[in-house]
């Protein structure tokens, strides 16, 4: 019994003086239990209920469709704002905005005739992002309800009730933002794994740096006439081609396997690419800085990436998440990276589109490798 | 050649390197001698300008190695304590690697893979992975990653540790090679018999300190005895070492581990102290002579055996 209970207390404490297993077995869950506990209990959470954010354009502008206008604004379902034509199908393009309601000229006059009996239909438009149909779903039946509603004072009680059984005073016209007509699942998997995996590599990277250095290579290295920015330079650029590497691959497994295709810019989708390796090349090197041993380093590193992709939607759209994390999200750099991909692949976006996550990507990038250098110890 | 002066390193608290200086010739292997913890490595990762010194210099044929991309660091070959191999690679990519490190141009540096691994006797292995390479093995290729781009210098720290026999005198032979090539050897043991068998000049080193200086015949000559006589006691007991290391004939006496070090000037004397040991009631249980070797001297200088950590 002594020798029994003398194992079971050398086992436990073992486990317990091993970080990374501790790490493991209840930082790792109880983070992502965390995550996916906040991410998806819009049940209990009922008060916080996400609202479509909605873009409202009136070119009627008349006081029929300014009471429409109005009465979508105070709507509890949506988010409702008003914007012109332009800024409301660039916001929409780009996934700020899950939908655009577009009034047009004279779509309070015609439509009160429909519902005086008219046989002409005025055209309601609209503008849906493809990754968020539901959106589109929610916002028509919101608009459908307000429309009569909105333009009641402008029509006779008798009629009105004689129309109370004419399902469509207007006709709907869906467009989406750009690109393809739907969501593409598979496009945005493919996205998704290669940020998942292009930042897994970048900490394998950190993982190998750290294990030259424990193996003595660096000595080698330090003993030859090589200057530590070309060695930071080095690592750098051997893990953005490495991740280009994987990139491309899994973009041709993509094709492949699931018919993904590129359905914007090949321009735009190298320079969301290339800054992208950039910043997970220079991630790797900034934690092997930061990192003490291999070990220590892969489990932290591996904690990290997981959350980052999470946050990123590379897992699930981000359209997924509740509206209090949607802005969370967007301060990671993985987000960009994954609605750059999104954006060049079934959204179907040109170049433009891809400016601003590269931008972004290549600043962070920038500043990982500032502070890698920083932080880098290249004396023994 | 080399020229090490007053050369000075500390971390933390621990003086690890104190005022150390030495310098090393063409053609010659200058052996940085002492046990584990003494600082040689310390020393020669400053000379291989992996570290700087807190104080002191390193020069090579006159000049000051200055920063780390400095072109004198060409002159210089290092060969680790540790197998500083990449284990994934072959023997080739490994040495077509490190040898790009100079800047060799793809041509010099193809003669000059073939011509290392030649010279370490692996030239039928290039092609193969090192991590299916033998201990001996990797220390060769080890070696010969460091001769690619033709050092004058060639600093090696423990280069043998952990080899076969049959390896440990290839390297040996590879040394004395590139000795007899005109190179200036650095070369850091705790073991005596390679010391004595390579270098032309011995620092002998403990606590970070240079203890000794000279080549082995003049550290030998310095040594206050040049016979020895070592006696096992069962029960040494203390009090009485004092008074044999002033009897007349010896010139010192040491115990250690139970067993007593004279050093003696004629080894006639040898019966003579053994009488008086018995004298004394002390149980001798062993009983050797032998002449001074650099065990020996290390022992004379420091008190300690030289594999003391």
């Amino acid at each position: 019994m002594t020798v029994l209970r003398a194992l079971i207390r050398k086992d436990i404490n073992v486990y317990l003086h091993d970080r990374r297993a501790v790490i493991l077995s209840f930082a790792l869950p109880a983070a992502l239990t965390l995550f996916f506990g906040l991410a998806f209990s819009g049940s209990k959470r009922a008060a916080e209920a996400p609202k479509i954010p909605t873009l409202v354009v009136d070119d009627d502008r008349t006081p029929g469709s300014q009471r429409l206008a109005a009465a979508l604004a105070a709507d509890p379902t949506l988010a409702a704002k008003p914007a012109a034509r332009d800024e409301a199908r660039d916001a929409v393009k780009d996934g700020r905005f899950g939908v655009a309601v577009v009034i047009p000229a004279g779509f309070a006059a015609t439509t009160a005739a429909a519902l005086g009996g008219a046989a002409a239909r005025a055209q309601l438009e609209f503008i849906y992002d493809p990754s968020s149909p539901f959106s589109l779903q929610i916002a028509e039946g919101v608009v459908h309800g307000l429309v009569v509603r909105a333009l009641a004072p402008d029509v006779s009680k008798e009629r009105l009730e004689a129309c109370a059984s004419l399902a469509e005073p207007y006709r709907a016209e869906r467009r989406p933002a750009a690109g393809g007509e739907t969501y593409d699942g598979a496009a945005h998997a493919v996205g998704g794994m290669a940020v998942q995996f292009i930042l897994m590599g970048a900490i394998e990277n950190a993982v190998a740096i750290l294990t030259d250095r424990q193996r003595g290579l660096w000595r080698r290295l330090r003993a030859a006439p090589l200057s530590r920015a070309t060695l930071l330079a080095s690592k750098i650029i051997s893990g953005a081609l490495l991740a280009l590497l994987v990139l491309g691959f899994l973009l041709v497994f993509g094709r492949v396997t699931l018919g993904v295709r590129v359905q914007g810019s090949g321009l735009g989708l190298l320079l969301v690419g290339v800054s992208f390796a950039l910043l997970a090349s220079s991630v790797g090197v900034l934690v092997s800085t930061l990192g003490k041993t291999p070990q220590a380093t892969r489990s932290v590193g591996i904690f990290v990436v997981l959350i980052a992709v999470m946050l990123g939607g590379a897992w699930f759209p981000s359209f997924l998440f509740p509206a209090w994390l949607q802005p969370i999200t967007r301060l990671f750099p993985s987000r960009w990276a994954v609605d750059g991909f999104d954006a060049m692949t079934w959204r179907g976006l040109d170049v433009s589109a891809a400016i601003f996550p590269a931008a972004g990507m290549l600043g962070a990038a920038a500043i990982f490798a500032a502070l890698a250098a920083w932080r880098f110890k290249w004396e023994e | 050649m080399l020229e090490a002066h007053g050369l000075r390193k500390r971390f933390g608290t621990l003086v690890a390197v104190d005022d150390v200086s030495f310098s090393a010739a063409a053609g010659t292997c200058v052996g940085l001698l002492g046990p584990n913890g003494a600082g040689k490595t310390t020393t020669v990762s400053m000379v291989a300008g992996i570290l700087r010194p807190d104080a002191g210099e390193v020069r090579i044929d006159g000049g000051a190695i200055q920063g780390d991309s400095d072109p004198r660091k060409r002159r210089l070959g290092l060969v680790p304590q540790e197998i500083a191999l990449y284990d994934e690679l072959t023997a080739e990519q490994n040495l077509r690697f490190f040898g790009a490190l100079y800047d060799l141009a793809p041509e010099p540096l193809a003669r000059a893979v073939g011509e290392a691994l030649k010279l370490v006797g692996l030239a039928d292995r290039g092609r193969d992975r090192v991590k299916t390479f033998s201990g001996g093995m990797k220390r060769r290729l080890n070696l010969a990653a460091a001769t690619l781009h033709d050092p004058d210098l060639l600093i090696l720290d423990e280069p043998t540790v952990g080899v076969d026999p049959q390896s440990r005198t290839s390297i040996f032979d590879n040394l004395e090679a590139l000795k007899a090539r005109g190179k200036a050897i650095l070369y850091t043991t705790h073991y005596m018999e390679e010391a004595e068998r390579l270098c032309d000049r011995i620092v002998i080193m403990d606590h970070g300190k240079v203890v000794a200086n000279d080549t082995l015949r003049g550290l030998s000559a310095r040594m206050p005895a040049r016979r020895l006589l070592r006696v096992e006691l069962a029960a040494p007991g203390d009090g009485w070492l004092a008074e044999l290391g002033s009897r007349p004939g010896v010139e010192s006496a040491s115990l250690a581990d139970g067993v007593l070090t004279v050093g003696l000037t004629d080894l006639g004397l040898s019966g003579e102290i053994l009488a008086w040991l018995a004298g004394r009631g002390l149980a001798i249980e062993h009983v050797a002579t032998e002449k001074a070797d650099l065990e020996g001297i290390f022992l004379a200088l420091t008190g300690r055996e030289l594999r003391d950590t």
